[in-house]
């Protein structure tokens, strides 16, 4: 029979004990009411002893000064020399050191950026919980490119996803670009190639696969991750061409004024004296009048209605369908979500909603 | 020795019996070498044994006596052994001393003090575990305050018995005695940010945040022993959602000033209020109507509350714990108020 040692509740008020040390030795013989060790609460020392005969196997983890919490499994005494203990990794130990350094801890969303980066968490590290934010910090200002791309006809596009296999399409069908093949974090190493283009790297490899194919232009196919988006333009727009996919079947009347890095998809209209900035995404069948100022990095989602002399800030997001009223001003970073007609001018950062409570 | 909460209380209730010999202790069972249930009082009877009075188990005797002593001048602290029993002590508080200063037109001061435990989470079981505070809310002139670990807990108990000149209800969580006192380092305790609500000197409000009081999600409205479970599940809701929460934690419960909330409900438009008590007629029920009427414009959604449900608490530990609030259900509301 297995018994194992586990640590009690030593007085009402403790919910852990200081481990002093251990009275056995890892696989030793002993006795029902041998000591096996001794611990400390803020009152005094106490004993903890054996309830049967048999080998017993201590906790490696466990180790002097270490804060131990109650219903830890400290050791486990077993009938047969030959037993393999598995002990629990439950946060019930504490050891001394970490409880006094803190432990690296890091958001979900700023480890995904870590792995696609492939960084070291303790350059980063600064004592407190690492977030997106401190991550994006630290590629911006770790990062510095070196590359001067001299003009050609390839291209190279960003995002294997679905965004990617249908910009290609458009490329493919309407434009003359020599297409190399994709750059996906995810995809690469997994598939070979998206829609007969191969996968060259990762996001994070642009560098060195240019260095192997040299391209001078670039498409972003992302839509998802808008801010993604917007860092990867601002990280490398000075260095390559970020080309404006439009698709023919939109309708540009001559004097509006775009930027780079834009996608215009078919069925949209885009109004007299309108404004488009760089490295905005504007989906199918989007009216945008006259007289429009759309900033950068905006998502357009489908069938997005805007009346005359619009203002959207940069980095906003519109979900499909919303429509704007006449001369309204959206500032930064608003999002907007599906089928809101706007009304109003939007202060920076709002994020309008239907609730649904 | 160390800082915990226990050690603090029995160290600011040693300065004031040696600084005033005014000041009276009056408990059950509080004479060494007991020093009481939680051992706040431990030596303080032998230190000074003609203010430490040990009483018969007659609660409405004892906060009657100490209502006597107290307009007449004299300083009594009052320890009601586990704040369940404060009940029994409801007339003398509820009709008198409340009243009194009132009724006798200001001519009585009346510093008094009840000290008492509440909370659950030790598998004490119904009728030593509940959180009572909730039945004083609606008693005019009436101060409650409760500490959390992240008070000065013996300044509040000071301020209480000397600068408060009225009643106050004393509540101590009794999970937060063997607490130690979170110090702040450089604005920091851990990982959060922490401040003081800049207006309340007597008993401050504690300002606590993920994000540097930058840009917030949530606001958490709590007190007492809920502050150990929202502080988890802040973090945890930060690492895996990067969720970022405000905590407020006043100390002055009753009444209570829904000012502090303001700069944090500005910027989040969410608040959570976390309470121990059960959830009907609750703290966290008056305090979400004051918010609604003060701050509608605020608001994002509508104002959430957790608290225990309205059962009595069991002995079990597992079924225990399921009628108390828990470290799950402050995220699992975290989550569902930033998503609305």
């Amino acid at each position: 029979m297995l018994n194992r040692i586990i640590i009690p509740r030593l007085d009402v008020n403790s919910e852990f004990a200081i481990f002093i040390e251990w009275c056995v030795e890892d696989g030793q013989y002993i006795k029902k009411g041998d000591v096996v060790c001794v611990l400390e609460t803020s009152k005094s020392t106490y004993e903890i002893e054996t309830e049967q005969n048999g080998y017993i196997f201590t906790n490696k983890n466990v180790k002097k000064g270490d804060k131990v919490k109650c219903q830890a499994v400290v050791a486990m005494v077993a009938e047969s020399k030959e037993f393999v203990p598995k002990f629990p990794s439950n946060g019930k130990i504490m050891n001394s050191e970490e409880s006094q350094r803190g432990i690296m801890r890091v958001t979900k969303k700023a480890q995904k950026l870590i792995d696609e980066a492939g960084l070291n968490i303790a350059d980063i590290w600064t004592g407190k919980v690492i977030k997106e934010r401190d991550v994006i910090r630290y590629i911006e200002s770790s990062r510095k490119i070196s590359i001067t791309p001299v003009e050609d006809n390839n291209l190279v596009i960003i995002g294997a996803g679905r965004g990617g296999e249908f910009i290609s399409q458009i490329l493919k069908d309407h434009y003359k670009y020599n297409i190399l093949g994709f750059l996906d974090s995810v995809l690469y190493g997994k598939v070979d190639s998206v829609c007969d283009y191969k996968v060259l790297g990762a996001i994070t490899d642009l560098e060195a696969v240019y260095s192997k194919n040299p391209f001078f232009n670039v498409a972003v196919s992302i839509s998802s991750d808008m801010r993604f988006r917007h860092s990867f333009y601002q990280r490398y727009s000075s260095n390559f061409n970020f080309i404006n996919i439009i698709h023919p079947k939109a309708f540009i009347e001559g004097n509006v004024k775009m930027g780079s890095g834009n996608f215009i998809a078919a069925n949209t209209y885009i109004g007299h004296f309108s404004v488009i900035g760089n490295n905005c995404w504007v989906a199918a069948g989007c009216i945008i009048e006259h007289h429009n100022s759309i900033g950068d990095s905006c998502l357009l989602g489908p069938s997005v209605s805007t009346s005359g002399s619009v203002v959207i800030g940069d980095r906003t997001i519109i979900g499909t369908n919303c429509c704007f009223a006449p001369k309204i001003k959206v500032e930064n970073d608003c999002i907007i979500n599906s089928g809101i007609t706007v009304t109003a001018s939007l202060e920076a950062g709002t994020e309008l909603k239907i609730k649904k409570y | 020795m160390k800082k915990t909460v226990a050690n603090e209380l029995n160290l600011a209730l040693d300065r004031l019996l040696s600084s005033n010999k005014y000041v009276h202790i009056l408990g059950e069972d509080i004479l060494d070498p007991y020093g009481g249930a939680f051992k706040v009082t431990k030596g303080l009877s032998t230190k000074y044994p003609l203010q430490v009075h040990c009483t018969p188990v007659s609660e409405a005797a004892i906060v009657g006596i100490a209502s006597g002593l107290a307009m007449r001048g004299i300083i009594p602290i009052v320890e009601i052994m586990f704040g369940d029993f404060i009940t029994l002590s409801m007339d003398q508080i509820v009709n008198h001393i409340s009243k009194y200063k009132w009724m006798y037109n200001n001519q009585v001061e009346f510093s008094l003090v009840i000290r008492t435990p509440m909370g659950g989470g030790r598998g004490y079981g119904p009728t030593h575990s509940q959180s009572l505070e909730k039945l004083f809310l609606g008693v005019p002139f009436l101060k409650i305050v409760a500490l959390s670990y992240y008070h000065n807990v013996g300044e509040l108990l000071e301020s209480a018995v000397v600068k408060d000149k009225g009643p106050v209800l004393f509540i101590e969580n009794k999970r937060l005695y063997s607490e130690e006192l979170r110090e702040e380092k450089k604005g920091f305790v851990d990982e959060f940010s922490i401040r003081q609500y800049a207006d309340k000197d007597l008993y401050p409000t504690i300002l606590l945040s993920t994000n540097n009081f930058k840009e917030t999600d949530v606001t958490v409205l709590t007190y007492g022993g809920m502050v150990t479970l929202v502080e988890q599940a802040a973090l945890e809701v930060l690492i895996e959602e990067e969720i970022f929460v405000e905590m407020v934690v006043p100390s002055l419960i009753k009444p209570f000033d829904a000012d502090v909330l303001e700069e944090s409900l500005s910027k989040t438009g969410r608040l959570i209020i976390v309470e121990e008590g059960t959830i009907t007629g609750g703290w966290g029920a008056e305090v979400a109507s004051v918010v609604q009427e003060k701050y509608f414009g605020y608001l994002k959604s509508p104002v959430l509350r957790i608290a225990s449900r309205d059962l009595p608490i069991p002995s079990a530990k597992y079924l225990e714990s399921l009628v108390l609030p828990s470290k799950e259900d402050v995220k699992n509301k975290i989550k569902r108020i930033y998503r609305c």
